[in-house]
């Protein structure tokens, strides 16, 4: 008897903790805060050690009201300050930088991997010749 | 390897092609098809010119395939030809399939993954896999094509084909060994070797285009990666101490780049000369990455535009030089009146 209560209890325990997919929320992916650029990857091969000089020149600063600060020590989609947003605030793709009296807006590609607990963001862009890619992995400045 | 003499075609390589597991596939020969003004033909052409390149393979089946295989073909050749839009490839069969037909080839994008090497695009899967083959200077890429349309197989199928590669060169002067690779869909870039086979031209040459002729066979005092820029790329000068006696090396000093900026309005500016940090205590090779805007940036006029680098590598004093005039003279060559002249280094920013 005091098995089949266990095992009750824990069918009801192994039920209460089924997922319901619609009780899911993923939450907004939050890009705001101060980025430097941890390594710089030139068509497909890393060059970030020939780079230790002009690295620490680079910051990017999302703010959470939409502006962003730049100090471009580093070739960037974007020279001067504006405004960011992205394409969806709970998956983006695309990253877009809205220079201060600029039109349009600049488009990025972004993946947003979680390493040791912290987000990261590499960026992918074409800077000069279209033939040359750089992907740049920016981590949050602590 | 063999060479294969056809009359009117420079033989390059026969590569024998194992079996796959649905099909036999053979590269017979690599043609470099490229004709001279005297009628000949020799791996060699005018800078900015359409050099054209046949493999011939076969393929023997010995299973059933209704669905299809199609057949792809990777190309390593100098990132200044820009491949994967300057070349068209299409493959012609001569025995087995239909002759009149022209089966389309298309560049595999980067989306696509190679069924065995997951993670990486095709280029970067080839890069890894097969490397740069007899090539010292790593400004090159692997670019894949893949047909359009399935051909569909029954076992017994004997189809001898030609896969003909036309490719736009670039505008600079070099000689290079060009890479090939041939695998099929279903297999992607397998461990087995029964199921792909590749091959390395001997030496092509690029003649009466821009710059001085570049051997990416050979090792040289200076290289630059990537080969084409623009003055918002970063940029690697690579100064290889190892590949002559030179007095800068036997000095046993630190190594500077110093680079001056020339503007479409005709004027030249000095950047700062900038220190070369040693790779490694094995070789003497040194090299720094700039970012031309930036490097120039406190010397270049608002309004002039930057169309090249002149350069050179020098000790701190700038006492001891190597350039393109000394190395001229330490490899033995007869500099021309112009190096003479002007005897740094140039860099020109373009991307075609």
């Amino acid at each position: 008897m005091a098995s089949l209560g266990l095992l009750v209890v824990s069918c009801d325990s192994y039920k209460d903790k089924e997922a319901n997919p619609d009780d899911l929320v993923e939450g907004d992916k939050n890009f705001a805060g101060e980025w430097r650029i941890a390594s710089v990857k030139r068509n497909t091969i890393d060059i970030t050690e020939s780079l230790k000089d002009d690295l620490p020149d680079f910051r990017l600063h999302m703010n959470a009201d939409g502006s962003y600060r730049l100090a471009n020590g580093m070739p960037f989609p974007v020279e001067e300050d504006g405004l960011w947003s992205v394409d969806d605030p709970k998956h983006p793709f695309v990253l877009s930088f809205t220079e201060n009296n600029a039109v349009g807006a600049v488009d990025v590609e972004i993946t947003y991997p979680i390493v040791k607990g912290e987000r990261q963001m590499s960026i992918t862009h074409f800077p000069g010749c279209d033939a040359n890619k750089y992907e740049y992995l920016l981590v949050r400045v602590k | 390897m063999k060479i294969n003499k056809k009359a009117k075609h420079f033989a390059a390589i026969v590569v024998a092609f194992a079996a796959v597991a649905v099909a036999c596939m053979e590269i017979k020969s690599i043609n470099i098809d490229q004709p001279q003004p005297d009628g000949t033909m020799a791996p060699t052409i005018q800078a900015g010119e359409t050099a054209t390149f046949v493999l011939g393979c076969e393929l023997n089946a010995n299973t059933d395939v209704p669905e299809g295989r199609k057949l792809i073909v990777g190309m390593l050749a100098p990132r200044d030809w820009n491949i994967a839009k300057n070349c068209t490839m299409s493959a012609q069969a001569s025995a087995g399939l239909d002759p009149e037909v022209i089966h389309e080839m298309k560049v595999i994008p980067n989306s696509t993954q190679p069924r065995n090497m997951p993670g990486r695009t095709w280029p970067e899967a080839l890069m890894e896999r097969f490397g740069l083959g007899p090539n010292r200077y790593n400004d090159m890429e692997w670019v894949a094509w893949e047909a359009v349309e399935a051909v569909p197989i029954t076992n017994g199928d004997k189809f001898v084909y030609d896969v003909t590669i036309k490719c736009k060169t670039g505008a600079s002067n070099l000689k290079t060994c060009l890479g090939f690779v041939i695998n099929h869909n279903d297999d992607g870039l397998s461990q087995d070797d029964k199921h792909f086979k590749y091959a390395f031209s001997d030496l092509f040459t690029v003649h009466g285009g821009e710059g001085e002729e570049i051997d990416y066979t050979k090792v040289r005092f200076n290289s630059v990666i990537p080969s084409r820029a623009l003055q918002n790329d970063l940029v690697t000068f690579t100064f290889n101490g190892d590949a002559f006696d030179n007095g800068l090396i036997e000095s046993n000093q630190d190594i500077y780049f110093r680079g001056t900026a020339v503007t479409q309005e005709g004027n030249r500016y000095n950047g700062e000369p900038k220190l070369m940090p040693r790779e490694n205590t094995f070789t003497h090779i040194y090299n720094c990455t700039l970012w031309p805007m930036k490097y120039f940036r406190d010397v270049l006029p608002e309004g002039e535009t930057l169309i090249a680098i002149e350069y050179e590598y020098t000790n701190a004093d700038g006492s001891i030089k190597l350039n393109k005039l000394e190395e001229e003279i330490i490899s033995g060559g007869t500099p021309s009146d112009e190096l003479q002249e002007n005897p740094r280094y140039r860099f020109n920013f373009r991307c075609d």
